[in-house]
């Protein structure tokens, strides 16, 4: 298809690369416009952020592990693989994602017991609706993941899934040190 | 990505064989047939009477805010009603007229066809792009039977979130929803002018209409998530009680501004970009040249896009933002100025001195310029800190805004719809009724739009439905000018509807023009070309000197 084209340079990448990456660059800037909101609510705010660095920095790890274990089934789906290798990693990755859901979940309850709950501080409520969006964006990839290791995927799909995948995680990358790490 | 079917362009010997020279139009005639289709210039269609239906719905809210000012006192609308019209006025539209007009019309149709494709690059999701507008057109609707919103098109906290009594979690939602179809379209035809350009056809020989619609969509699919954003938080704060611009609730009202101005600056820039990519190929045709300085025009669209995101807080002077910033903003605007003028005295240098053919679509192209001019030095007069205080929320403010998004924007529609009706329709429209519905155009909509800046310097608030008596002889040369302005909005639909019976049959190319749009039957067939163009021509260049070569099957 790009043989046909190529009128001038830029134009090796096929729609559906071009396509999926101009959509991510849409969530960057809905996330970059929440991450400006929760940098302007730090600034006006004195103290060290309430929440769990524990908890936060287990699931960072967690993401981090399951973003290697996306890349891994991106690899093992290409031409040279043989057929169902990129399974294990789809399963193992989109059940990390469900363990950083059920930690959360657990933070969020030990946030509402220590009395952190949406209210006068812009920054706790920031946080509130930031760990909540991305936590959409988690599950729907953890669908996209897991409906991946029930059918045999082209490589590109995987490609793409996992592309989508390692934003989110890298949007969670950019939240932890803005929720839980800058310094009061 | 391998050949599937999202990519009909691909010129392969099976779909030689299968070319079928007979029209777009004669594709099918069932109902089902135009809801399933995914042809980008039945898309097109689908596009040009929805958003007809909502600028009529618009128009109704203009009408109820020009009568009810016709007079001094509150006597047609109570002051909640008038604040609904006014709200539902707005809101419908910018985001369901003005915005998804000229791209998602004009650029659905043309674009293909500009740059020597057979369609879109996912001709599927530009068909759910129409739906998603829809849907959101239908939460509008609803919003409306429902009582409306009162919050002004702005969705302002800590009104929207705390005081307002309309529906404005649904109205949002409407505009949220109408975003997704924006950022489809945008990113459409950004992968479309990156992957189907025919062969030959290099950046610097598509036409300015498609580097406008680049600019735009780069506008679209970048500065609308932050309007979703913003969106959000507000049904995160009315719905669930999340304090984020209210004060009470340890929420900040200047945050919502600045979000909101974020995406809505460059929205207005989403809707004056395609604009001027309609009004350099109209100049260019009539002129019959190549448009001046062809790579400033086409840079320009750019420059202008990449501004448009470092000015949202000029609309902020008077909210107690950082003096600073204030100034830096102030500075940004009056940049925005030059790329505009370039464009101006581009076009200006191209008519200088050409045998101007002065036909109903080059009319329509010249109003453009003029009001587009008035309206561009009036925003400077905005863009200056100390004028700004005093000029500020008057309706010299809307008189600004109109010119820009009516006497530009949509004037340059109605300029697209007669250029390229006969290629859309293939059938010519009376000239002289056309010439008549732009001369009404402009003497309307000066008539209407001039007096609120002359209101609006002496001091008369936008957005109140009653004012000191004083005032009334300028708000009723408004009241008239809307009614011939309403007339010359009405005409075309009048003439445009009879030609499609009556009219004379249009060739391929009526107008002389020079885009390979025009090398097609009109109306074009369902996939445009029997053989993809190969491009060994510059843009503008007039089909009889240019060398036409097709790529071998």
């Amino acid at each position: 298809m790009t043989g046909r084209t190529g009128a001038g340079p830029g134009t090796t990448a096929s729609p559906g690369q071009l396509g999926l990456w101009l959509f991510l660059s849409t969530e960057v800037m809905m996330f970059g416009a929440l991450l400006l909101a929760i940098t302007l609510a730090r600034l006006g705010r004195s103290g060290a952020a309430p929440f769990d660095k524990g908890l936060g920095a287990a699931n960072t790890a967690i993401l981090l592990t399951s973003s290697l274990l996306v890349a891994v089934a991106v690899e093992r789906s290409g031409p040279c693989s043989g057929p169902g290798r990129a399974r294990l990693p789809l399963v193992g990755a989109a059940a990390l994602g469900v363990a950083f859901l059920a930690v959360k979940a657990v933070e969020y309850r030990a946030d509402f017991a220590k009395g952190l709950v949406p209210g006068p501080d812009l920054f706790v409520n920031l946080y509130y609706v930031a760990t909540a969006l991305h936590a959409v964006h988690l599950t729907i990839g953890v669908a996209l993941l897991a409906g991946l290791a029930l059918v045999r995927p082209q490589p590109s799909t995987v490609e793409a899934a996992g592309l989508y995948w390692h934003f989110v995680d890298l949007v969670w990358v950019f939240l932890y040190p803005a929720l839980y790490l800058v310094p009061g | 990505m391998t050949a599937t079917s999202t990519d009909p362009g691909t010129g392969t010997g099976a779909a030689r064989a299968a070319f079928d020279p007979r029209p777009y139009t004669a594709a099918g005639h069932t109902l089902r047939s135009w809801l399933t289709t995914t042809d980008h210039k039945r898309v097109a269609i689908l596009y040009l009477i929805a958003i007809t239906g909502f600028f009529a719905l618009g128009a109704v809210g203009a009408v109820l805010v020009r009568l009810e000012l016709a007079t001094p006192r509150p006597d047609l609308l109570s002051a909640e009603t008038y604040n609904r019209a006014f709200t539902m006025h707005g809101i419908v539209m910018v985001w369901f007229f003005l915005i998804p007009s000229i791209p998602n019309v004009f650029g659905n149709f043309l674009i293909p066809l500009m740059i020597g494709a057979r369609d879109l690059a996912f001709p599927r999701l530009n068909l759910l792009s129409w739906y998603i507008y829809v849907l959101a057109g239908l939460f509008t609707i609803v919003t409306l039977v429902k009582g409306g919103v009162d919050t002004g098109w702005t969705f302002y906290t800590p009104l929207s979130t705390q005081f307002a009594n309309g529906h404005v979690l649904l109205a949002a939602a409407g505009v949220f929803t109408a975003g997704f179809s924006s950022i489809l379209t945008g990113l459409n035809f950004i992968v479309t002018i990156h992957t189907m350009r025919a062969p030959g056809m290099t950046w610097f020989r598509l036409p300015i209409f498609v580097w406008s619609h680049y600019a735009t969509s780069i506008l679209l699919v970048l500065a609308t998530p932050v309007l979703a954003m913003a969106l959000i938080l507000i049904v995160a704060e009315r719905g669930f009680g999340v304090g984020i611009f209210d004060p009470r609730l340890g929420g900040d009202p200047l945050l919502f501004q600045h979000l909101f101005w974020f995406y809505s600056h460059p929205a207005v820039y989403i809707m004056v970009l395609p604009a001027m990519g309609v009004v350099t190929e109209l100049i260019s045709t009539f002129a019959g040249r190549a448009v001046f300085g062809y790579r400033f025009v086409a840079y320009a669209s750019l420059a202008i896009a990449a501004l448009g995101f470092l000015v949202w807080g000029h609309h902020m002077f008077v909210s107690g933002q950082s003096m600073y910033a204030s100034v830096v903003f102030s500075f940004l605007s009056f940049l925005v100025a030059v790329p505009s003028a370039v464009k101006v005295y581009n076009w200006a240098a191209t008519l200088y001195r050409a045998e101007i053919r002065f036909t109903a679509p080059l009319l329509y192209g010249l109003s453009f310029i003029g009001l587009f001019v008035f309206g561009g030095l009036t925003g400077l007069i905005l863009a200056s800190l100390a004028l700004d205080v005093h000029a500020h929320d008057t309706t010299f403010v809307v008189a600004h805004f109109h010119y820009i998004m009516v006497g530009g924007a949509v004037t340059a529609y109605l300029g697209a719809m007669h250029f390229w009706w006969p290629k859309i329709t293939g059938r010519l429209y009376p000239d002289a009724l056309a010439k008549l519905s732009v001369l009404l155009l402009y003497v309307g909509f000066n008539l209407t739009f001039f007096p609120q800046y002359i209101l609006g310097w002496l001091g008369m608030p936008r957005r109140y439905h009653e004012y000191p008596a004083e005032f009334q002889v300028w708000h009723l040369l408004s009241t008239a000018g809307a009614g011939l302005l309403a007339f010359a909005y009405l005409l075309p639909l009048v003439y445009l509807p009879w030609s499609l019976r009556w009219g004379q049959r249009a060739g391929p190319n009526p107008w002389g023009a020079t885009g390979l749009e025009w090398r097609v039957p009109s109306p074009p067939p369902t996939h445009n070309f029997d053989r993809i163009p190969t491009v060994t021509w510059e843009a503008y260049t007039p089909e009889a000197t240019a060398e036409t070569k097709d790529t071998p099957p």
